[in-house]
């Protein structure tokens, strides 16, 4: 069988704050279909590894590529088929929802049907009617559901959540599992990070996990 | 002996007094509980080093306060006297505007979530907060009428003044300041009132800011129309005019005195009467953060007020901004201008017309000195207006970093508007240098865009060189440093270098290799500033 062409390479990266190794080398891969969970303690290098992985964190050591541009060198490309939703998103103040939505899909080239587009994805995620509101008049859920959009609204071949379902109810939970699967089936890559390993089963998901700064394929 | 319920009021709102002189105190590095010796002198000095301090303050102002009386066309006393009744007349009407628009009573999250969920008397509480805030409010009032006290007698004296008449100017300022405290503390018991009566249970009064409008309205129009010696406005204004007569010598003054402490006394019991159907919920919900955001304005901690205090200007929602969108490295820019217009108060605009402000000086005052001090002030106030919105961007790190553009564009994007805004600001200024034929103010003019862009971009670097990724993921930013200040001015020198080089041959020449020298420093320290976002660690 062939193997499918990496979505994602991280090449022996390793994060220090300081003398402490937060994350300790790792090399990883995503590839197309690939739905990942990443499981471990609170303390163990999961936001390290996924911060480092969407470009938020300059890894210490090693280097990342996504669709075979370097993250850092070939940032534009790479960033086009990268999308990461962190756990605690911070928005623009003076920004509503909406305006958040169009600007980042002003910002990838996605004009065409993007009314459509973005008030059938604010639907499904019931912000519809808050759309018009400023992100700091959200709750912690809605903020987390307007990240979510924010990665949705743009094309992108890779997604990166870190622990998404942290803030979300049971309905909204469901619903983005279904989302990951189908990024999933249309060839996509998801890898996010969760203390639920419920989770894990809901989406069929491949398991990776952090112990100690190190990570642990199966 | 006070009720339980006055001492749980009185309790918390002491411990809360206590808190903010406890700040005031460490401020001016004292004990807060003098337990020495040496604490005692040591707060001793303090004291009288404040209270010589702010003599000195207030004779200095008395002095414009003399300037300002003579003007009038009226004696000194009934000058002051006049001047005083508008001046508190004003206040008095803003005060009563705001207490209808918000809870005059500022209450903490604590206070919200715990006294006011219990049901102590109301009018306990609001009098005890009214007592308990008033003094820090009332010095201003109470300096205006110190100095208004003194202005008095520096007129009499002229300039035979001399420290043998201290004692009369001291008595001068006493005599005008004691009728003034209790009118004063009556002042904003009413206005207390009005805010006070707008939260009664959960009825909804509406139009109570209509009536110090209404108010105000029909005074003004008393005053420039039939003027201030007309009946009605003698008769309208008599509560207030009687004390502050008596505070400059128009009337007698133990008649004022008693005038004024009728009054207060009077407000403080209709202000009781009014409370005691107070809803202390309505009024903690209206006030929530606003005693957290007083806090941190006074302890320094001013971006995070400043981000709180915007936040509830903005309110909670906008309609789809109307400015024309275009997709790719335009969006940079229409989320920029939408952020500037919405952002935009008088506060912000101060910070953008501070530059030309500076520009005036640079090319209004003849002295060589002071050209180069408002030159230095340009670049400085330049430098502080264009982090801004750089800052701004990198704390949303998560969002910046998403975006699919070089850094240059990322770059760019920040530092192009506020660069030109302050090129625009900066621009009137050097316009009237220009019409005076100045020659400082034609290389001024020719270095402005490369000047600008100057200090945008060494901002930019000053900012970006200490930047941290784990720290921006945190949203901590670093502000700018004084390097940002080094920088404009080492930039600078060049293209001065070259113009004073060239000058001799050709002042057209020398101009435009001043231009061209300082756009391509401005370049470089953009392209510096690039790198440096590139490699955050």
């Amino acid at each position: 069988m062939t193997e499918l062409p990496q979505l994602l390479l991280a090449d022996g990266i390793s994060r220090a704050y300081g003398s402490f190794l937060a994350l300790k080398e790792t090399s990883l891969e995503l590839h197309p279909g690939q739905l990942v969970t990443l499981l471990g303690s609170n303390g163990s290098g999961k936001t390290t590894l996924l911060l480092c992985l969407a470009g938020l964190l300059r890894p210490s050591k090693g280097r990342i590529s996504v669709l075979g541009h370097d993250l850092y060198r070939d940032e534009p490309e790479a960033r086009r088929g990268l999308a990461f939703v962190p756990d605690v998103p911070v928005f623009y103040d003076e920004l509503t929802a909406w305006e958040h939505l169009h600007f980042i899909a002003l910002a990838h080239d996605v004009e065409d049907g993007f009314a459509a587009r973005a008030e059938a994805l604010l639907r499904s995620l019931e912000l519809w009617e808050a759309r018009d509101l400023f992100p700091q008049a959200y709750s912690r859920g809605m903020r987390l559901k307007l990240a979510l959009a924010l990665a949705l609204i743009r094309p992108f071949r890779v997604l990166i959540l870190d622990e998404p379902t942290s803030g979300l109810d049971p309905e909204s939970t469901e619903l983005l599992c279904d989302r990951l699967r189908h990024i999933a089936d249309d060839g996509g890559a998801v890898l996010l990070s969760t203390h639920n390993p419920a989770l894990t089963d809901r989406l069929g998901a491949e398991v990776w996990t952090m112990r100690e700064g190190r990570l642990a394929l199966p | 002996m006070p009720s339980p319920e006055l001492s749980a009021v009185w309790l918390v709102r002491s411990r809360a007094v206590a808190a903010s002189l406890r700040f005031w105190l460490l401020i001016a590095g004292l004990d807060e509980r003098p337990r020495t010796l040496n604490d005692r002198l040591y707060l001793g000095y303090v004291l009288a080093f404040f209270a010589l301090w702010a003599f000195a303050l207030l004779t200095l102002l008395a002095g414009l306060g003399a300037n300002l009386l003579v003007l009038l066309p009226l004696p000194p006393d009934r000058a002051a006297s006049l001047l005083a009744l508008v001046g508190l007349l004003g206040w008095a009407l803003v005060a009563a505007w705001n207490a209808a628009k918000r809870s005059p009573l500022l209450f903490s999250d604590a206070d919200g979530q715990l006294l006011c969920q219990t049901p102590v008397p109301r009018a306990q509480v609001a009098l005890v907060w009214l007592v308990t805030g008033w003094p820090i409010a009332a010095l201003p009032i109470w300096a205006a009428a110190a100095i208004l006290g003194y202005a008095q007698v520096e007129i009499a004296l002229g300039a035979g003044i001399t420290v043998n008449d201290l004692p009369r100017y001291l008595l001068a300022g006493f005599r005008a300041l004691v009728p003034v405290v209790p009118l004063h503390l009556g002042l904003v018991a009413l206005a207390w009132c009005l805010g006070v009566y707008r939260l009664q249970g959960d009825r909804e009064v509406r139009g109570l800011r209509l009536l110090p409008v209404g108010i105000g309205v029909l005074l003004f129009a008393l005053l420039l129309g039939p003027g201030p010696a007309s009946l009605p406005w003698q008769v309208l204004t008599l509560p207030l005019a009687l004390p502050l007569g008596s505070a400059f010598g128009v009337f007698a003054w133990g008649t004022g005195v008693l005038g004024a402490t009728v009054l207060a006394a009077a407000a403080l019991l209709l202000l009781a009467a009014t409370s005691r159907a107070l809803s202390l919920s309505r009024a903690a919900q209206e006030t929530r953060g606003l005693e957290a955001l007083r806090i941190a304005q006074l302890t320094g901690t001013g971006e995070w007020a400043a981000e709180q205090t915007k936040r509830r200007r903005l309110g909670s929602g906008r309609s789809p901004a109307r400015l024309p969108a275009r997709a790719g490295a335009w969006s940079l820019v229409w989320k920029r201008a939408v952020q500037t217009l919405r952002g935009l108060t008088f506060t912000s605009a101060f910070t953008w017309l501070l530059p030309g402000t500076a520009a005036l000086g640079l090319v209004l005052v003849p002295d060589p000195g002071a050209r180069l001090w408002s030159g230095l002030m340009w670049a400085y106030f330049s430098v502080q207006a264009c982090a801004g919105p750089l800052r701004q961007d990198l704390s949303r790190w998560w969002v910046l970093r998403g975006l699919p553009f070089a850094q240059a564009r990322l770059l760019l994007a920040a530092i192009a508007v506020p660069a030109t805004l302050v090129l625009l600001a900066t621009t009137p200024a050097l316009l009237l240098g220009l019409t005076s034929g100045d020659p400082v103010a034609v290389v001024a003019a020719a270095m402005l865009p490369g000047g600008a862009a100057i200090a945008s971009g060494a901002a930019a670097l000053d900012v970006l060189r200490r930047v941290r990724s784990s720290s921006l993921l945190a949203g901590v930013i670093p502000g700018v440093s004084s390097l940002a200040l080094v920088l404009v001015v080492v930039a600078l020198l060049p293209p001065l270098g070259l113009y004073l080089r060239l000058a001799a041959a050709s002042t057209a020449a020398a101009t435009v290799a001043a231009a061209a020298s300082s756009l391509a420093a401005a370049a470089l320290l953009g392209w510096s500033a690039t790198h440096f976002l590139g490699q955050v660690p």
